[in-house]
């Protein structure tokens, strides 16, 4: 009886060692991290041996197959990971469960001997040509590879105009790259060769004011309709242009702090006494973005920076730009840094103080407007 | 043991029991019915040094110090609050809170109505500062608009808190 016994207590710490892992035509180990009887194998060599993508951050990893995609969170802690089913992090390797693995990619698990982790070939079931896009069809989902002027379908074997059968998958040659590659699901690939749609920078005017509020008054003028009738003159010489009241009306700043966080650029129209023209910038920056796109729109190149500026902005770029722009006018502009309303924004947000003695006659007011409108093209150029 | 618990001695302890019971109580009537009369350090509390920073454009703020009378019922902040609304002649802010190193003022929907971009810098940090000079204990200030947060006034942000430079 006592071999037996030791046998009995000797059975779960066997169950528990290392196995040969299979994966595709890969060799390695699965091992058994805290003892709790879940198979993990190393994250590359699955991705290696079953041509999956695989993606990794800080504390996350993912392992796609065509639409699908498993993500681990990473843990360094063995026991922990096992527990929660985490991905395990043992230095520069991280192992992954493999059952999990394999329900959520669809992926062949067996467990005998060794851990067997396979994936059937892929059948090409169809192509469809259309004008400036491919569509292809397989028995399940495929991972794709643009290598040059071809496409690799991993996995995948089929037959058909332009394509060749190759020890990997299935090669798909054509006269140019794919522009872009998706998979829309149910074993589906689309190459297309469209450009994409570009974002396009936005503006906001922030007429100062209104409503209730009507702002200084300088010789029966009001700001509130200064600043409005400015906006509406420069949003008349940039095409798309938003403008945050559209009326005498009381708008709260919440609104228009609303407005201005979506924009590419915010222009907030002020008026003040006299013929000085002031300029206010934030002294400061809350947000990441914010913080780290001067630095990024200064190193970036021109299409990047162009892209960029959509999302993000440098008040103090724009700031010159308003101030070459007036500088034409013989205005020197006065600048001043602080916590401005509507400045702290992603984008480029500066409040431009005009002098009432500069928005006497209907020209001068085009004359402004211009001179605003300008800096802005040139800041988005 | 037995030699304690006698009669007499149970006897005392019972008198004495009521005794100090009754002189604790004639004590505190006593002390509740006198009127404290003021003392020097009452009276010297009464005045408050204030560190009012005026505006005074175009070069910024002036600093200026003014000793306040409180009387009976003021409270330091409430009569600070009135002496910078007077030196400036703005709207009385309608409240001051203290949390810690953290002064929170209430102000009026008017308070800055009217004023351009650094006629309205100058009032808050005139505020703002005025407070931070005068109360030590204090580090920042919080503006509230009207009882509730708001993202800023007419041209400034009152999103982040107002430090002495």
């Amino acid at each position: 009886m006592r071999p037996w016994g030791i046998l009995l207590l000797l059975l779960p710490a066997l169950a528990q060692a290392p196995k040969p892992l299979t994966v595709g035509r890969e060799v390695g180990q699965a091992i058994y991290p805290g003892g709790r009887g879940l198979a993990y194998g190393e994250a590359r060599l699955v991705a290696r041996g079953l041509g999956l993508s695989l993606w990794q951050g800080q504390d996350q990893l993912a392992l796609g197959l065509g639409s699908r995609y498993k993500v681990f969170p990473l843990v360094e802690n063995e026991a922990q990971a096992a527990a929660r089913g985490a991905g395990w992090k043992r230095g520069q390797e991280v192992f992954v469960p493999l059952r999990p693995l394999s329900e959520a990619l669809g992926l062949e698990y067996r467990a005998q001997e060794g851990i067997l982790l396979q994936l059937p070939w892929a059948k090409l079931l169809g192509v469809e040509r259309r004008p400036l896009q491919i569509l292809l069809r397989f028995s399940r989902e495929v991972n794709a590879l643009v290598e040059g002027n071809s496409v690799l379908f991993l996995l995948a074997q089929g037959e058909g105009a332009g394509l060749s059968q190759e020890a990997r998958g299935l090669r798909l040659t054509l006269e140019t790259p794919p522009t872009r590659l998706y998979y829309p699901g149910g074993g589906q690939v689309i190459l297309e060769w469209s450009p994409p749609a570009r974002p396009r920078p936005t503006v906001l005017l922030d007429p100062g004011h209104g409503g209730k509020d009507p702002g200084i008054s300088a010789g029966g003028l009001l700001e509130k309709d200064l600043t409005l009738d400015l906006a509406r003159r420069v949003a008349a010489r940039l095409p798309n242009a938003r403008v945050s009241r559209q009326g005498d009306e009381t708008v709260p700043l919440e609104a228009r702090l609303s407005l201005a966080q979506a924009a590419s650029v915010v222009v907030s129209l002020h008026v003040t006494q006299g013929s000085a023209v002031n300029l206010y910038l934030p002294k400061a920056r809350s947000t990441p973005l914010a913080q780290n796109a001067e630095a990024l729109l200064a190193s970036a190149p021109a299409e990047q920076a162009t892209l960029l500026k959509v999302y993000a902005g440098d008040p103090r770029r724009l700031a010159e730009a308003l101030e070459k722009a007036f500088s034409a006018l013989g205005i020197v502009l006065a600048r001043a840094e602080g916590p401005y309303a509507l400045t702290d924004i992603p984008g480029a947000g500066v409040v431009l103080e005009v002098g009432v003695e500069r928005l006497k006659t209907p020209e001068a007011r085009n004359q402004v407007a211009e001179a605003i409108a300008q800096a802005i093209r040139t800041y988005l150029e | 043991m037995r030699r304690l618990l006698t009669f007499w001695n149970l006897l005392g302890l019972v008198l004495f029991t009521l005794g100090a019971l009754v002189y604790w109580q004639s004590q505190g009537w006593r002390a509740s019915s006198a009127l404290p009369l003021p003392s020097e350090e009452a009276s010297a509390a009464s005045s408050l040094p204030v560190l009012l920073y005026l505006p005074n454009p175009p070069q910024g703020l002036l600093k200026e110090t003014r000793t306040l009378e409180l009387a009976p019922g003021d409270t330091p902040e409430n009569k600070v609050l009135a002496a910078w609304a007077e030196a400036l002649q703005a709207p009385k802010p309608r409240a001051l809170y203290r949390l810690g190193e953290l002064f929170v003022v209430d102000l009026p929907a008017d308070f800055a109505l009217g004023l351009d971009t650094s006629q309205e810098a100058l009032r808050l940090y005139s505020l703002a500062y005025t407070l931070l000079s005068t109360f030590p204990q204090a580090q920042e200030v919080r503006f509230l608009v009207e009882g509730e947060p708001k993202p800023g006034l007419a041209h400034l942000d009152l999103s982040q808190p107002f430090r002495l430079p």
